[in-house]
């Protein structure tokens, strides 16, 4: 592992144990788990086996588990729906979802929806506004549990609550669904008690293998499969099951919650001595994320900062020649014109401070001496690129 | 050794009198040059170029070289025999009967050049009875002699040569007729257009980058870098200067009023430009610029950069709009790399407020107290170059 590696939102190094998974459950089970021979048939019980598991370590119904290649995969499975229904719809999302949520708005509008986003100032979903915004054709609602740049944590059960009302009040149904990807090891999570439809997780953010991940379903009958063929995964989603990433995913995600609660303590206790090392470099560094003791709902695990006046893609370039990774905003969008500069305008940042602004995240291997080397790193060259650039 | 027939139509070039020679060696040399790894051999005939090249040389080699080739004004696969109809005809017909002359053909004409005034038969001739051998050997065909779908080509020289409805080259003159010239090439679209037209009119060029990392990304640079790839078959051949910016442009941000940081770093870039352009053998600077598309390159900030200048600055492209330059672009094909959003200049070093018609003599002045000039010499030194 990179010693500096403070970009765990964007992917985690996979786990020796999840990494043997894989390795033996490919060695063995080789068969397709949808032929008709002991090779297939061995494979689907193996293939049923890991549903079990996966269902347990949520805390809900294995027929609730629908795998797939991660959750932007899982996100358009959820959000394409909509486009079979026979009324347009209408659709709530928070203006700070990830793009695999939000780029959607676009073609949903293209076939009639009607997409309303709802601000989220300082990462927080204003209830007030969200509330206002239920229409009666309102028919699906998107909210991310933990922010992947800010690493707020939304009230999930109070904003199902305030659906949930205003479902009865007009009688229509509405789908709430959770962009859950970051939340598995970072807060502590009960997917069966939320009064929700749908949420979706990667393998890789918990140290499990890339491309593969979890849909959850509460019920499908409303979900239509991006991808049809052999009606693989309740014809949800068509295609060779990934046993082998399947199994390790679920290796990774016992051994997670197994040592979450630990590892969340020291995680606190990592992010406090971060936030007090760079406490008195506000004039160069301004956290942008709510404090770990300032009572908001938060993980530790995530963070972003204001590198005042600088680039954001400058300063963590310098920080990447520094030894370190961090991200300038989010990965999946570093591809393109923006960069995740529209999650600080959907979280009421000012331009200013979103070009600013970089993302700093850890996990449960990063130490303490590692978080002292990444404060002193920031504040040193924060120092040093204002002092270059200042008019003499 | 068995060879393929290319016969290549000169323009501007057949106008020349006493240098003519020196322009169909250079054209010749280019072709070599892009032709090299395959044995080729080259006839030169007035307004002609025949070139025979090894037959397992692949079609699109040949097609990409000669379509990048400046000089060229049009090619195409000829067929040869000897000066005597019945092995005319034969030819004729068989040109006529392959798939690239039918395919999406309803009809044709045959044009004649009759080079030997002693060929017994006239050009008009030899036309009307190629052209009753291919209405009836393919009668689908009618003649069209305005507005033919093909045209067969005959010309009766020291042999008879026949090729059907030629490809169009890019015209211009060859490269390395006109000299030498450095081209300020950035990430954007203009500046590898402004290449591009002066590599038409023979100007043979190097290139030059500025890099300030890490205010731009090393992805930047090899955007440049594919940039210059991409217009080097055009220029014959290309080399890209990528000189360290950095401290140039702290220096200026330091050092210089917010407003006229663009243009400070312009007139650098102008020197440096001139510095490489002595140390290479070049007369010219080349540019993207026209005129008022920013601010940079509005007539009173051009007069500024210009006066920095010791060399000639060729600007061809000062007096097109936006969408011609980004039509020539598409056509040379670097407009989707031009677009990739990897920006070649710092926010941080782009005032909100740039000077848009500059006092020449004052920012000159400004320019000299800035006590630049030590760091542009350091750039220059530190510079990395790609052959390409």
């Amino acid at each position: 592992m990179i010693p500096y590696y403070f970009d765990w939102a964007a992917t985690t190094p996979m786990s020796e144990r999840a990494l043997d998974t894989y390795a033996s459950s490919v060695r063995t089970y080789r068969g397709n788990p949808s032929a008709l021979h002991k090779e297939g048939k061995d494979a689907a019980k193996f293939l049923s086996l890991q549903r079990e598991t996966t269902g347990r370590l949520l805390g809900v119904s294995p027929k609730q588990i629908v795998y797939t290649a991660g959750a932007t995969e899982g996100n358009g499975i959820v959000l394409q729906s909509l486009l079979w229904l026979r009324s347009p719809a209408s659709v709530l999302m928070s203006a700070i979802e990830h793009d695999s949520v939000i780029n959607y708005q676009r073609l949903l509008a293209q076939h009639g929806c009607t997409v309303h986003t709802v601000k989220a100032p300082q990462g927080y979903l204003d209830l007030q506004q969200f509330e206002q915004s239920l229409q009666s054709d309102t028919r699906m609602v998107c909210v991310m549990l933990v922010n992947n740049v800010l690493g707020t944590v939304q009230d999930i059960a109070h904003i199902a609550k305030i659906v949930r009302t205003h479902q009865k009040q007009h009688g229509r149904p509405i789908h709430i669904h959770v962009d859950a990807v970051q939340s598995i090891g970072k807060i502590p999570l009960e997917l069966g008690s939320l009064d929700i439809d749908s949420a979706t997780f990667s393998a890789h953010k918990f140290q499990g293998p890339k491309g593969v991940g979890i849909l959850y379903l509460k019920h499908h009958a409303k979900i239509a499969p991006l991808s049809k063929g052999g009606g693989q995964e309740m014809g949800i989603r068509a295609g060779t099951e990934n046993i082998g990433a399947i199994a390790a995913m679920n290796t990774a995600l016992q051994e997670t919650l197994d040592t979450m609660e630990t590892s969340l303590e020291r995680g606190i206790g990592l992010r406090r001595r971060f936030e007090r090392s760079i406490a008195p470099h506000g004039d160069l560094l301004e956290l942008m994320s709510p404090g770990i003791d300032s009572g908001s709902a938060i993980t530790p695990y995530i963070l972003a900062l204001c590198v005042k006046g600088l680039p954001s893609e400058v300063f963590t370039r310098v920080m990447y020649d520094n030894g370190f990774c961090i991200s300038s905003g989010s990965a999946c969008s570093n591809n393109a014109p923006g960069k995740g500069e529209g999650v600080f305008a959907g979280a009421s940042f000012s331009p200013e401070k979103a070009s600013s602004a970089i993302r700093i995240s850890f996990g449960p291997q990063t130490t303490e001496s590692n978080i002292d080397d990444l404060a002193q790193t920031l504040v040193q060259e924060a120092k040093k690129m204002s002092s270059l650039t200042r008019r003499r | 050794m068995e060879t393929t027939l290319y016969l290549v139509r000169l323009g501007e070039i057949s106008l020349k009198k006493m240098n003519r020679d020196f322009f169909e060696r250079k054209l010749k040399e280019n072709i070599k040059y892009k032709l090299r790894p395959y044995k080729n051999f080259f006839k030169k005939q007035k307004g002609r170029l025949f070139i025979e090249v090894e037959s397992s040389t692949p079609e699109e080699q040949v097609y990409q070289a000669l379509s990048t080739t400046f000089g060229v004004v049009g090619f195409s696969k000829a067929s040869t025999c000897a000066k005597d109809m019945d092995e005319i005809r034969k030819v004729a017909r068989e040109i006529s009967s392959r798939a690239s002359f039918l395919t999406g053909a309803k009809t044709f004409k045959v044009e004649t050049v009759r080079a030997d005034k002693k060929f017994p038969l006239d050009s008009y001739g030899i036309s009307g009875e190629l052209g009753h051998e291919i209405l009836v050997s393919q009668p689908e065909l009618r003649v069209d002699v305005h507005h033919p779908d093909r045209i067969l080509h005959v010309e009766i020289r020291d042999k008879a040569y026949l090729y059907a409805s030629p490809e169009p080259g890019p015209g211009g003159l060859p490269v390395g007729t006109a000299g030498r010239g450095m081209l300020m090439l950035s990430g954007g679209i203009d500046s590898p257009v402004a290449g591009y037209r002066m590599a038409k009119r023979g100007l043979r060029q190097e290139a030059v980058y500025f890099h300030a990392y890490p205010y731009t990304s090393d992805e930047a640079k090899e955007k440049v870098i594919t940039l210059a790839k991409l217009l080097s078959p055009y220029c014959s051949g290309l080399t890209l200067h990528v000189v360290p910016f950095t401290d140039v442009q702290l220096h200026i941000k330091t050092h210089s009023h917010e407003e006229e940081n663009t243009l400070m770093m312009r007139a650098c870039m102008m020197r440096i430009a001139n510095m490489l352009a002595v140390q290479r053998n070049c007369l010219a600077v080349i540019t993207g610029e026209s005129l008022s598309q920013v601010a940079s390159q509005t007539l009173e900030s051009l007069a500024f950069t210009n006066s920095i200048s010791d060399l000639p600055v060729f600007r061809p492209l000062i007096g097109m709009d936006k969408n011609e330059i980004v039509e020539t672009s598409r056509m040379i094909g670097t407009y989707e790399t031009s677009i990739l959003p990897y920006e070649d200049c710092c926010t941080i070093f782009s005032p909100k407020h740039p000077l848009v018609r500059p006092d020449k003599e004052l920012l000159t002045k400004a320019y000299r107290e800035m006590g630049i000039e030590h760091l542009l010499e350091q750039a220059v030194g530190q510079t990395e170059i790609f052959v390409l």
